[in-house]
């Protein structure tokens, strides 16, 4: 009787909880979850194309991805992403300032065949990352404060009892409207469908899969998909160390060019 | 003793699992056939090139080099590109050996990389392949909001000119001989980068001597009929130069521009005579080029350079005994830089457009660029096809085409027998 009465009660607050629960609580759940002061990983990016009757695998690149966020002062964080493969490209490195006040970020290339370390126009976030599915933006943090978040409903995503939150951006930054699948029992981001204009659902990126490291989530392996041209790319985390105290002066020139 | 052995042992073999080493590189043969009827082209190309890496801590040790080859005579030649220690302290990088420096915020013409001669067997390349490595001390200060670099080359350097090559026809017949080694060899480079709301500004200083030779005295026999001797050497030159970065809507502008003061040095005569005569010239001249770049949301990059040059001042002279000579038989030389882009010789005035993009999740990558010259008529147009089937492999399709004003002097028309097709295959490991 007296467990009857605990489910119950707990059954109820849950309930209130989730009744109560807005599109920004959700989200300022989301990001209450630990994240590190750096993040040092290398990942596999493979790319899908449907453009024969089977999904065929093409081809793959291997990337270096260092990041170290900042609680205060000007930045917010600064990233630097290397290739490793394909060979032909080797080196090719993109360096990222974001900075608290300012909407674009800096962003640098280097290009080995040139020699040349060579400042990119910062609104290219927006582009096709590599031939990928993905875009630069996808490497970047963006600031919760760029988007209006309304809750929609909930669903389950492979099992997961999920959050459906609707994002619009409030930037002019080329961030279309999207749809956040969130987890209810870890607050993390399972699925995100991406729209057009016309609300058309255009790209779906799947996480498939979390390791929590230490205090903190990893997705260690993710899935973009393309819904009008049918292809996709898949990000699979092959090693992954945090909070390995990074110096400012790694996120610079000097290192971009060093590989 | 045996305790120091296993010690020094285990040290090393720290070293080696924190030290990291990597050689990577690319082969790259390739197949040039003239347009017009089907001849081979016999120039080397780098069949082979090797980059070779050892990194420590806060040192590195880097070297690439290549190997050369040329199908028709089967003959190879190994070439000692780069070879250079670096050391990373917390301020910014020193760096020092034969080295190759990319000066200049605009692609591929950029005025103000004068560190390094050109290799013309490579000008139609792009990046460091044009060039030949140096010995050089570099050093590199970073600070919030700008750089600073400084750049000592000790020994003089000069282009590598395809010299008696038949087959590209820009090449002199002889190498000539020199007649004048600069005195002074040591050159110094020196950069200020800074960096204004969200542009980039640098600035840039050469101190040298000229890359390719220019004439010096000559000895005008009195009899019509007798040969004409020209020496030459190098002139010493000064540059300064700048070259900005800013993006304006969707577009990327780029732009660089390089001042030029060169003059002949006092030479030391070792002759004399009423026919012995010096040259003695002084010439302030510039080299520009402003960049135009737009990507599309396709990740197809358009770009227009506009790429001039002009002189300035020209003052040249012949001097007898060290008195200003002038003669109705013997005229000035026409000037040409011995340093700036190698293009400048082409034209004072020219417009390229160039693109590339990639298709089919990077397999397949399109390239295509146009040079017009703006002064007479003459073009310059290139067109490529990479095709990636299998990562690391690429097979390649390029063709390249010129057309100049019909005038036998004009550089473009030189070049009409060069136009050809290349076929290649690439793979980088």
């Amino acid at each position: 009787m007296f467990q009857k009465l605990y489910l119950t009660t707990l059954f109820l607050s849950m309930n209130i909880s989730f009744a109560q629960m807005s599109g920004n609580g959700v989200i300022k759940k989301m990001s209450e979850n630990p994240i590190p002061d750096d993040i040092k990983m290398n990942f596999k990016m493979t790319l899908f194309s449907n453009s024969k009757k089977n999904k065929t695998k093409k081809h793959y690149r291997l990337m270096e991805y260092v990041e170290k966020r900042y609680q205060d002062g000007e930045f917010k964080s600064k990233l630097l992403l290397r290739f490793i493969e394909p060979k032909e490209v080797r080196g090719l490195s993109l360096l990222n300032w974001s900075r608290v006040d300012q909407k674009n970020d800096d962003q640098w290339l280097y290009i080995p065949k040139l020699r040349k370390v060579r400042r990119i126009r910062p609104s290219d976030k927006s582009r096709k990352f590599q031939g990928t599915e993905f875009i630069y933006a996808d490497f970047i943090n963006r600031d919760l404060k760029l988007d209006q978040y309304t809750l929609l409903g909930e669903d389950i995503f492979k099992g997961n009892p999920c959050f459906l939150v609707e994002v619009k951006s409030i930037d002019v930054s080329g961030f279309g409207d999207r749809i956040f699948w969130i987890d209810k029992k870890y607050y993390l981001l399972r699925k995100v469908q991406y729209l057009n204009d016309k609300k058309k659902n255009i790209k779906i990126l799947e996480v498939f899969d979390y390791v929590k490291n230490n205090q903190y989530w990893t997705p260690t392996k993710k899935i973009m998909k393309n819904l009008i041209n049918g292809n996709s790319t898949e990000l699979q985390v092959i090693d992954i160390v945090y909070d390995q105290g990074i110096k400012d002066e790694f996120f610079s020139e000097k290192y971009l060019r060093r590989f | 003793m045996k305790g120091k052995k296993i010690t020094t042992t285990l040290f090393l073999a720290a070293g080696l699992v924190q030290a990291q080493i990597s050689v990577s590189g690319e082969i790259n043969p390739y197949v040039m056939k003239r347009t017009s009827n089907s001849s081979q082209i016999n120039l080397p190309f780098r069949l082979l090139s090797l980059d070779i890496g050892y990194s420590f801590e806060k040192f590195d040790i880097k070297s690439n080099s290549a190997i050369e080859y040329r199908i028709k005579t089967k003959k190879n030649q190994y070439d000692l590109r780069e070879l250079y220690f670096a050391f990373y302290p917390e301020w910014g990088e020193v760096r020092l050996g034969k080295q190759i420096h990319s000066w200049g915020a605009v692609d591929a013409i950029n005025p103000t990389n004068n560190l390094n001669p050109y290799d013309y067997y490579y000008m139609f390349k792009v990046g460091a392949g044009t060039k030949v490595g140096v010995l050089s001390l570099t050093s590199t200060y970073y600070s919030d909001g700008f750089q600073f670099e400084i750049i000592v080359n000790p020994y003089f350097n000069k282009n590598r000119i395809p010299y008696n090559e038949d087959d590209f026809p820009l090449a002199p017949d002889i190498e000539p001989e020199i007649r004048y080694s600069p005195k002074e060899e040591l050159e110094v480079g020196l950069k200020l980068q800074t960096t204004l709301s969200s542009s980039d500004i640098s600035f840039y200083y050469f101190s040298g001597n000229d890359r390719a030779p220019s004439i010096y005295s000559g000895m005008f026999p009195n009899d019509p009929s007798a040969d004409v001797r020209i020496d030459l050497g190098y002139r010493k030159t000064t540059m300064i130069g700048s070259d900005f970065v800013a993006f304006i809507g969707d577009f990327t502008i780029r732009g660089e521009g390089a001042l030029y003061n060169t003059k002949t040095s006092l030479i030391d005569i070792a002759e004399s005579g009423n026919n012995f005569l010096v040259f003695s010239e002084e010439v302030l001249y510039s080299q520009y080029v402003l960049q135009f770049e737009y990507t599309t949301a396709r990740d197809l990059t358009l770009s227009g350079q506009f790429i001039g040059s002009s002189i300035i001042m020209d003052d040249g002279k012949w001097l007898k005994d060290g008195k200003e000579y002038s003669s109705n038989s013997i005229i000035n030389p026409e000037f040409s830089p011995g340093m700036g882009t190698p293009f400048a010789m082409f034209t004072n005035k020219a417009l390229l457009v160039s693109s590339n993009g990639v298709l089919l999740d990077d397999q397949i990558e399109i390239q295509g660029s146009i040079m017009l010259n703006l002064e007479s008529s003459g073009s310059f147009l290139s067109l490529g096809l990479g095709y990636s089937p299998v990562l690391n492999w690429k097979l390649e399709l390029a063709a390249t085409q010129f057309a100049g004003n019909g005038k036998s002097q004009d550089p473009f028309t030189l070049m009409e027998n060069f136009s050809h097709i290349r076929t290649g295959l690439m793979y980088n490991f």
